[in-house]
């Protein structure tokens, strides 16, 4: 018995996001029915919105162009085939640049910004051709950062000592300095930085018209800055970690004034590692959400755990302890977490992909995939997602990889 | 209040014969029997609110499945249609009764969809796409065709021309 179009057509609308893109494969009018339905309603938004975690698909939409129906089936298409991390087909290809000395790594849209140990910053577009490189200083460039908002694009060097806003085509002479910062963090067209005194600023870029690129939104002091430990801006929510207390501000909220008082507040308890001395303890916040610290040790069999802390709001937090060494070849030296996708790179050049659906079930052990990228230590790893690709640029010191991860069944 | 031609009010009394494909008639009261759009339409256009209907030949209907269409709309009958946003809501639930009455076999659950659909039985319709939409929830689309008994039509060239779009688009 076969049912007519229109009834196929009530019971596609009825289904889930991966039910449709199987049904796409199907045969021909079941795919010609997904892609009317994808165009008459909004049915791949609709999954989006109901399907994908609030917090990854903030992380996805940075990558794509709001004004572009399409982009809700290439959002869901990509978040699927990382569900499945296995399946994932990888193509690591090798950065043609020869930059010495790589420090730091950030992509925004088309555009790849390099620092090195040098000072300079290089600018390239997504093939590697090289469009225009900086140099401020003739000191290790920290960290670079495309800091943007809707119609100005700036780009942030950090040396040492200072911050340096700059325009991305500008004369090199037209620039901002931040002196005597001592960490920052960055999201879209806000700023965070934390000063050698102990003050904390957030500050929005806005239209340089009245000469002022910057517009002060939110500033507290801290009065033991020392322990500031980690500073991180994601989607309006400012998180800092001064000692074990977590404090958290809204920055981009209506009723944000500039000394308004923190918006939460969250003392830990951060685990003591078995059998072992402590020589380092690396904290990281990777969202508003979720915080991981790193423990380091001299032991030499257990060199290693890390610790996952999931902040669950007001002084709320559970958290789970990992002992490293038992999993991972290497210790880990940098970390990145991009929508339901965690990714870990270790002192040997090796980088592990996780899937993380919720942090709950997080484990050590599951990984979905290990590359092996060269025998350097891995010192960054940053994301551009695309309409078919999701795209980590993996660096060391020495150069610079592509792996991208895609689906290619249809 | 009562007022012309308001036909869920003033029919209570009135029955229609509804006879299946095998010849089986079912008397029914108007009021349950014009939840079908058709039937409401068919009474109205030909000016039968007054009379006992005896019959209405039901060609593509099996008895069983009447049956079963028979005993949703008494259930529902004084459901009210406002309260339903069946076109586009969310999520893909069906209530106990619902998918007690609709059952698990494929070919019977079928044939329930194109009764409701030549019937226009709008909230029945929709109760029984959403079951197939559970049917087929997280299926493969070998399993998909199982189920429908539809035929992998893409050719192994076009299958090819597929992933040749996308490789192409993988550039993008």
């Amino acid at each position: 018995m076969a049912l007519p179009p229109e009834i196929v057509e009530k019971i596609l609308i009825n289904c889930d996001g991966r039910t449709l893109l199987a049904a796409r494969r199907v045969c021909r009018q079941w795919r010609t029915l997904v892609e009317y339905l994808s165009k008459k309603t909004a049915l791949w938004e609709w999954c989006c919105l109901e399907e994908i975690p609030k917090k990854e698909l903030t992380q996805y939409l940075i990558h794509y162009n709001r004004d572009d129906p399409s982009i809700w089936f290439f959002i869901y298409k990509n978040w699927m085939t990382w569900q499945n991390i296995a399946e994932v087909e990888f193509e690591i290809v090798l950065s043609p640049a020869e930059i010495p000395r790589i420090t730091c790594i950030d992509v925004f849209e088309e555009f790849i910004a390099v620092g090195s140990e040098d000072g300079r910053v290089r600018i390239y577009d997504e093939y590697w051709k090289p469009l225009i490189m900086t140099r401020h200083q003739a000191e290790k460039v920290a960290k670079v950062t495309f800091f943007y908002s809707d119609s100005i694009l700036k780009i942030v060097t950090a040396y040492p000592k200072a911050l340096i806003v700059d325009d991305l085509y500008g004369d090199g002479y037209n620039h901002l300095i931040i002196e005597d910062v001592m960490s920052h963090s960055i999201y879209k067209d806000y700023i965070c930085y934390q000063k050698h005194g102990g003050r904390l600023t957030v500050e929005k870029l806005t239209n340089a018209n009245n000469d002022r690129l910057l517009e002060e939104t939110w500033f507290a002091r801290v009065y033991s800055p020392k322990n500031i430990t980690c500073i991180n801006m994601w989607n309006g929510v400012c998180t800092v970690l001064v000692s074990n207390e977590v404090r958290k501000v809204d920055y981009d909220s209506k009723n944000i004034l500039p000394a308004s008082i923190y918006t939460e507040k969250c003392l830990l308890n951060f685990s003591s590692i078995p059998n072992s001395v402590t020589s380092q303890q690396i904290p990281l916040i990777l969202r508003d959400d979720i915080i991981i610290v790193l423990y380091k040790s001299e032991n030499s069999v257990d060199k290693e755990y890390m610790e996952v802390i999931m902040l669950e709001g007001g002084a709320k937090y559970s958290k789970k302890l990992f002992n490293t060494t038992e999993v991972l070849d290497g210790t880990i030296t940098c970390i990145c977490l991009y929508g339901n996708t965690l990714v870990l790179g270790v002192d040997r050049g090796i980088v592990y992909f996780y899937h993380v659906p919720s942090w709950k079930h997080f484990t050590i052990k599951e990984y979905g995939k290990k590359i092996i990228i060269g025998k350097h230590p891995i010192t960054n790893i940053v994301v551009r997602e695309t309409k078919q690709q999701r795209k980590f640029y993996i660096t060391s010191s020495f150069n610079i990889h592509e792996v991208i991860g895609f689906c290619s069944s249809f | 209040m009562l007022e012309d031609g308001d036909l869920s009010v003033v029919s209570d009394t009135k029955t229609i014969g509804l006879k299946s494909c095998e010849g089986e008639i079912f008397t029914v009261s108007f009021r349950v029997a014009t939840m079908s759009n058709t039937i409401k339409n068919m009474i109205e256009d030909l000016n039968l609110e007054d009379g006992i209907i005896e019959e209405v030949p039901l060609k593509n209907i099996s008895s069983h499945t009447l049956k079963k269409i028979i005993e949703y709309c008494e259930y529902h009958v004084d459901d009210d249609p406002d309260d339903q946003d069946w076109e586009f809501s969310t999520p893909t639930t069906v209530s106990d009764w619902d998918s007690k009455l609709i059952g698990t076999d494929q070919e019977e659950i079928f044939a329930l969809i194109l009764a409701a659909n030549f019937l226009d039985i709008p909230s029945l319709l929709d109760v029984g796409c959403k079951t197939v939409a559970n049917m087929i929830k997280g299926k493969e689309p070998e399993e998909i065709r199982k189920i429908f008994n539809i035929e992998n039509d893409f050719t192994p060239e076009e299958e090819e021309e597929m992933r040749a779009e996308y490789a192409w688009l993988k550039d993008d």
